[in-house]
């Protein structure tokens, strides 16, 4: 019978902030010894990012290419999870879909730029197709592995109580996808920040993407790592404020058994 | 008649598991199908539920059917209530209903204290309290069970088996497979062997309603007497003798 696991700072810190502290510290030591067009101290940058953020245009920047990129995400996350419970439910659909979504993993992101900005033309609109067909088959494929992982005496379970397709669907087949779903997706949001930095960087004129193109025209390294903190912090608040929070609350139920058992839980 | 099975004609894939049966579990009785594992009980049950078409036969069900499996087969991201009310949720009672019925249905059970707690968190016994909850809580008219008490105590067992009998109105016709032919002789009021290959039944055996389930001396006397059909004894492979059926549970 285990206890419950004891909170220890000194673990959370070491497991947590030692790496990037230790990186940091890398990057100061290698800073000292380099021309700050090549590589500018931490410090440097972090005064930069603090003189961005408090100019308040600056957020709407930031506010663009989280639009695009959440607008993305969720727009494939969605149209993939369908693609993904109906291959895992329907074998004719997976045969069809199955090679699709290989494909669709194979295809580099630039082509759907080139193929976006053809198509949609220049816009927030190519950004918002590009991270969507980025994101759609990652999360299609988890869903898909999820459904046919799942367990199918609970769908037995379901039929005998005469359950419609809403409830085998929300209560039954959903909460067992999760597991295999949220990990995707963290990883598909990281994607989706990418994705649309690179096409802002490309062809648009406003988002984090074109601020970094700006800095890079004007060789300020300091302002081009400024940004990218901002879109490594904007990720890391997405995906630790967002999504595995998200997470956490809706597998909540898998900690049940490593509780301890409560007073008279016993037979 | 709430539960009317005939010629009944079941396969998995080329291999035949049950062969012409005829079983008919008027409201308000328990109908015992033992016979040793494989014998085709499990997929007699599912036939009944509808899980498994039949190449032949007709099953009739007089109304709303529940069943109880083996291993309880709760949701695990739902907590007791909620689990509870699973059957009322398919058959669209609002939330706030079907929480109270459910919490109330629990805490009859004996399940004051778990009403909130994860299936993970529970006791076998408990979980399967939670089962019979959810089965009796949709009041059906037919009740499959399939071995639902084997992985408990005896003295759970009886107690579980108290409820069924409390719990369920008299028009509910109730088919049970087990093994345990002490358990079927406790509660049923008809007992079935299935043996062959494909299974048909070999013997029926009427005992009468119990006012209460039966002793396990009782039990075990009623066993003694089966055993001492000789098909009862080679459907389950052993000898006839008397000795043999105390604490009988074949595996």
């Amino acid at each position: 019978m285990s206890a419950t696991p004891r909170w220890r700072p000194l673990h959370a810190f070491t497991g947590g902030a030692a790496g990037v502290l230790l990186v940091v510290a890398a990057w100061e030591a290698a800073a000292g010894h380099l021309n700050p067009l090549i590589l500018p101290s931490p410090r440097a940058v972090l005064a930069d990012v603090i003189t961005l953020l408090s100019d308040h245009t600056n957020w709407f920047v930031i506010e663009a290419t989280a639009r695009r990129a959440l607008a993305g995400f969720f727009g494939g996350a969605v149209v993939g999870l369908a693609c993904g419970l109906l291959a895992g439910t329907n074998r004719a659909v997976d045969k069809l879909v199955d090679p699709l979504m290989t494909l669709l993993m194979a295809m580099p992101p630039i082509a759907w730029v080139v193929l976006a900005l053809i198509w949609f033309g220049i816009g927030s609109s190519s950004a918002v197709f590009t991270v969507a067909v980025a994101v759609l088959p990652i999360v299609a494929v988890a869903a898909r592995a999820g459904l046919l992982a799942r367990d199918r005496s609970l769908d037995r379970m379901a039929e005998t109580f005469g359950a419609g397709l809403a409830i085998r669907l929300f209560d039954i087949r959903l909460p067992q996808i999760v597991s295999h779903v949220a990990p995707a997706a963290i990883a598909a949001l990281a994607i989706a920040m990418k994705v649309a930095v690179m096409i802002e960087l490309l062809a648009l004129a406003d988002g984090l993407g074109a601020a970094l193109a700006r800095a890079r025209v004007n060789l300020d390294s300091t302002r081009a790592f400024a940004w990218i903190a901002i879109v490594l912090a904007l990720v890391l608040i997405l995906d630790r404020g967002l999504l595995r929070p998200l997470h956490r609350r809706l597998e909540q139920w898998r900690d049940a058994g490593h509780a301890p058992p409560q007073p008279g839980a016993m037979a | 008649m709430s539960l009317q099975m005939s010629g009944i004609h079941a396969a998995y894939g080329l291999r035949e598991v049950l062969a012409g049966i005829d079983l008919s579990i008027p409201a308000g009785s328990i109908t015992a199908v033992i016979g040793r594992s494989g014998s085709g009980k499990s997929t007699l049950l599912q036939v009944a539920a509808g899980l498994l078409a039949p190449q032949a036969g007709e099953v009739a069900c007089d109304g709303r059917l529940a069943c109880v499996f083996q291993d309880a087969r709760l949701l695990p991201w739902c907590r007791a209530r909620d689990n509870a009310a699973f059957g009322l949720k398919c058959l669209g009672v609002a939330r706030r209903e079907r929480r109270e019925r459910a919490a109330a249905m629990l805490t009859r059970l004996g399940l004051a204290d778990a009403v909130d707690c994860w299936p993970a968190e529970l006791s076998g016994g408990m979980r399967q309290r939670v089962a019979l909850a959810r089965a009796f809580l949709v009041a059906p008219r037919v009740l499959l069970l399939d071995e639902p008490f084997s992985a408990l105590d005896p003295g759970l067992r009886l107690e579980l088996l108290s409820m069924l009998r409390t719990e369920l109105a008299c028009n509910c016709a109730v088919l049970m497979v087990t093994h345990d032919v002490s358990e079927a002789a406790t509660i049923a009021d008809r007992i079935v062997v299935l043996d062959g290959q494909p299974a048909s039944i070999v013997v029926e055996h009427d005992l009468g309603r119990p006012v209460r389930p039966r002793s396990l001396p009782e039990a075990h006397w009623i066993a003694a007497r089966l055993f001492a059909d000789q098909k009862v004894a080679a459907a389950f492979a052993i000898d006839s003798a008397p000795s043999n059926v105390v604490s009988l549970k074949v595996s």
